[in-house]
């Protein structure tokens, strides 16, 4: 795997988290079997019998994965706030006014403080709210969106794998995945209490799953051009023939419009529309809960831009010019500033009109598309 | 779902002032509806009883501060009525140049507020950037740019400054290209339209029943504007075309709106081309007669009036004020029944509320 | 500009529409030949209505006004309304002249761009008159803040309540009695 240019001889981030791992082990081994050579009789057995198990390979594997997770998670986190930044930068210049200027250079950690501004504030729970409901809702939206990133690789060793493999049919784990934050939502909206939190959560839910189904038959396409269901196999198909946006075209649109449903943008903004419910299902989160929230958006903006890169315009398929993770971030920055470009220009669209939309509209264009794949495939042209 | 009362205020982001709307629903549809104002009552009428006539110019221009020229202007003709002087024909150009720019300045403030309304984020600040064209205009003239105390009974504070007409002539040109980029912006986009179309509508016949004037009424069809019909100032000698729309929806009244700013700019230019030399003020005696007159203009809101009545003293005897904002929002009910919780903003939006005249 | 006397003298060849064509002409935008004059206004309102209504005048350009006791008032609008084109009312206001109150209105007709001012008194300690809300439902929250501010009650009203004040206030502003701080 070549990380900025170096070969580090490394086949896959399992391999790297596997060192790591192997250096914890045994630094943690090395502690508790010392102390069980010195300590006597029984206590001595049990930290024996702790280092056996401390050095077995599950353990290993489990540290490794772990470790690996971390790293991720922390390449999640930097493109999380590039894309913030992007957000608010591009936003403004196309409203004719600069975005944020002063924190850091060109405004890179304006986020940063914005989210340490979140931890300062009082984090205030009405009265009569349910409170599982309440706090389990952001928690399940974030894992949701995590476990989504676990499983979608950014080059072809950088993902969560163990020793070099990929689970099988991440597609599928991924989008089942994707499937969980309208239950999410429909509790947070509910569980505070409030007419209007309910409204927005009903509406969001609703918006949210009537667009899932488009989006599945766009990927159900792409599976069937693709001959398989995990990332890899989609992207290696890519390279080895046409990236496919191409013949999929009408597909790539649908799932595009998809995505932006499903991340609650303008013009689909209507259950968060600040107009008229103040912030729709989220308005009774306060302090960090609520910068969870939010940034989990971006998080999610952050994944359907990959999974539409991946799906639809070849991951990481393009000239030595860079890595190809480069290739894939790429392509991802590319459509986001589409996404934002959205955000400037379009108003917003009524809740009766977006279910119109998607049912009406998409769904036929998702179904097409789908004929147009299997037409491909039998004709042997792709 | 069964039926749910929503009270959507006071404090509302959409709310384009302090007002209350409550809403009975049916699921998403609205059935009742009903407006609950007063909450920036300032007593306006009792104050105005108690300061001497040149007094309540400003007070009368922070009636409706985003059309503040219309309003002192309304309330110096009603006393000009009122002590029976006549003002001089330079000065009634000036009003005329002065309030179509303040047309213009309260159209656009309108449009900055509409497009955020519907989620067109970026439309609040082209509007605001072409404004400022404007309120630099009305700066450079009056030396303020949102209540501009200008107009004096009589006449106006001064005369025009060196080089207001090539400035005004410029900024207006300038204008009338960018009012193509806004056409483009909003009426070539489907979202707007499919949120505009079909949404609030509103007959001729309900209107003119109900009180309602202005451009929300020329947007149902109706061919009325009071500075063709009952002309004031210099009106009758300028060349202009009230806009109509016949829809009756907020697309006809968004179009109503795009269609007097460009009628403006016509009018500037006209009045500029007329303006004869001469004073631009007389003087008014302090002291009233013992009778009543009113003053009737076409606020860019609709038709706004102040009735005085003077008891011999140099204070009114009373001053009562039309809004145009407060019959519209009388009707709410009317406009609403039958839509969607979710085109609230964009019916109220399109009518141009104020809440400063409507709660006096 | 006041004072001005109507010049479409040679133009009447107005005929007054019936009543019921008044409904259907709401908002008709006639050409000025079509119009009726102040003094055709003048004369059909003296026709009808002879010593109920006094000082009819042409009080200035386009513009009629007449007095008249409480108890005519809602006749002299229906008359108005229904046959002399008077659609829209512009104003409803109340005036406390210490010793009576008097209800000023500014009734504006669309089809022949012509407003009448009627004014009539009302006593002091008991400013009740008919309300017009039947006939212009314009007039509605005219009347509401009329009885906000000055306390009079307009019979027939639909829903007389206060727009500006919360409804448990007791006092009425605008008199020239009240003092704030009472």
């Amino acid at each position: 795997m070549a990380l900025f240019g170096i070969d580090t001889g490394w086949s896959s981030l399992y391999d790297f988290s596997e060192g790591v791992a192997k250096w914890i082990i045994g630094i943690l081994s090395w502690i508790v079997g010392g102390l069980g050579d010195n300590l006597p009789w029984v206590f001595g057995d049990f930290l024996h019998w702790s280092d056996g198990i401390i050095r077995s390979d599950l353990h290993l594997a489990l540290v490794a994965i772990t470790v690996e997770s971390v790293v991720l998670l922390l390449i999640a986190t930097a493109n999380l706030l590039t894309f913030i930044w992007i957000e608010r930068k591009l936003l403004a210049r196309m409203m004719d006014r600069r975005g944020p200027m002063y924190v850091g250079a060109l405004g890179y950690l304006q986020q940063i403080a914005d989210g340490l501004k979140l931890f300062l504030k009082e984090y205030i729970v009405p009265e009569k709210a349910d409170r599982l409901g309440f706090d389990a809702a952001p928690v399940v939206l974030s894992a949701a969106a995590f476990f989504i990133i676990g499983v979608v690789p950014i080059a072809p060793g950088l993902g969560l794998t163990y020793q070099g493999s990929y689970a099988s049919a991440t597609v599928l784990l991924a989008f089942a995945a994707f499937a969980v934050p309208p239950f999410a939502v429909l509790i947070a909206g509910w569980s505070a209490n409030n007419k209007y939190t309910l409204i927005g959560g009903m509406r969001a839910a609703a918006l949210m799953m009537s667009y899932e189904i488009p989006m599945l038959l766009a990927v159900a396409s792409v599976v069937v051009l693709a001959g398989g269901f995990d990332f890899v196999t989609i992207v290696e198909a890519q390279q080895a023939s046409i990236w496919f946006a191409a013949p999929l075209f009408i597909g790539f649109v649908v799932f595009l419009i998809c995505i932006v449903a499903e991340l609650e943008r303008i013009p689909f903004d209507l259950p968060e529309a600040e107009a008229e419910l103040v912030e729709g299902w989220t308005t009774e989160y306060s302090g960090m809960r609520f910068g969870m929230i939010m940034a989990i958006d971006y998080l999610r903006g952050y994944i359907g831009c990959l999974l539409a890169t991946l799906l639809f315009l070849g991951g990481w398929d393009g000239p030595a010019i860079l890595p190809d993770w480069g290739w894939t971030l790429l392509k991802a920055y590319f459509l986001w500033v589409v996404f934002v470009w959205m955000r400037a220009s379009l108003p917003r669209v009524r809740t009766d009109q977006i279910l119109h939309i998607g049912w009406k509209r998409l769904l036929p264009l998702a179904m097409l598309n789908l004929l147009v794949a299997v037409v491909l495939v039998s004709l042997g042209w792709v | 779902m069964a039926e749910m009362v929503i009270n959507m205020g006071p404090q509302h982001p959409m709310g384009h002032g302090l007002w209350n709307l409550k809403v009975r629903v049916d699921g998403e549809t609205i059935v009742w509806a009903e407006a609950e104002l007063g909450y920036l009552h300032r007593g306006y009428e009792k104050i105005m009883e108690n300061k001497q006539y040149v007094m309540n110019i400003p007070l009368a221009d922070r009636l409706c501060y985003a059309a503040a020229m219309s309003w002192s202007h309304v309330y110096c003709l009603a006393c000009e009525h009122l002590f029976g002087i006549a003002v001089p024909p330079r000065a009634q150009y000036i009003r005329v140049i002065a309030l179509e720019i303040q047309r213009i300045a309260s159209h656009l403030m309108w449009l900055g507020a509409y497009g955020p309304d519907l989620g067109a984020l970026t439309g609040f600040l082209y509007a605001m950037r072409e404004r400022e064209l404007f309120l630099d205009l009305l700066e450079s003239l009056t030396g303020s740019r949102l209540t501009y105390t200008y107009t004096r009974i009589g006449g106006l504070a001064n005369d025009l400054p060196p080089d207001f007409e090539r400035e005004a002539l410029k900024a207006v040109a300038y204008f009338e290209k960018k009012l193509n980029d806004y056409e483009r912006f909003f009426d070539g986009s489907k979202i707007f339209r499919m949120r505009t179309e079909g949404v609030g509508i509103l007959r001729k016949e309900e209107a003119i029943a109900a009180g309602i004037t202005g451009p929300n009424l020329r947007g149902s069809g109706a061919n009325l504007d009071i500075r063709k019909d009952l002309p004031y100032e210099a009106y009758e000698e300028l060349d202009f075309e009230p806009a109509v729309e016949t829809a009756g929806d907020c697309y006809a009244r968004y179009r109503v709106r795009i269609k007097e700013m460009r009628e403006s700019c016509r009018l500037i230019r006209d009045a500029f081309k007329k303006i004869p030399a001469g004073d631009y003020r007389v003087r008014s005696p302090r002291r009233a007669p013992k009778r009543d007159a009113y003053g009737r203009v076409e606020d860019p809101r609709g038709e706004a009036m102040i009735y005085v009545v003077g008891d011999g003293s140099d204070q009114p005897y009373r001053v009562k004020i039309r809004s145009p904002m407060f019959i519209t929002m009388s009707n709410c009910g009317m406009l609403l029944k039958g839509y969607k919780v979710a085109d609230v903003p964009a019916i109220m939006g399109s009518i141009d509320v104020c809440m400063g005249e409507a709660d006096k | 500009m006041p004072g001005g006397d109507g010049e479409a003298q040679g133009l009447s060849l107005a005929v007054p529409p019936q009543p019921s064509a008044a409904q259907a002409k709401r908002g008709h935008e006639s050409p000025s030949q079509e119009r009726l004059t102040e003094q055709e206004v003048l004369r059909k309102l003296a026709e009808q209505f002879g010593p109920r209504l006094t000082d009819l005048a042409i009080s200035g350009r386009r513009e009629v006004s007449a007095r008249t006791e409480r108890e005519h008032v809602f006749a002299v609008c229906k008359a108005l309304m229904e046959q002399l084109g008077f659609d829209h009312c512009s104003l409803i206001s109340a005036v406390d002249y210490k010793t009576h109150f008097e209800c000023v209105y500014h009734l504006h007709s669309t089809i022949h761009q012509l407003i009448f001012v009627l004014k009539t008194p009302l006593p002091h300690d008991d400013p009740i008159v008919d309300s017009v809300t039947p006939l212009w439902q314009g007039a509605n929250w005219h009347e509401c803040e009329a009885y906000d501010m000055m306390g009079f009650v307009f019979r027939g009203h639909p829903n007389l309540k206060r727009v500006y004040l919360p409804p448990d206030t007791d006092f009425f502003p605008l008199r020239k009695d009240y003092r704030f701080g009472q």
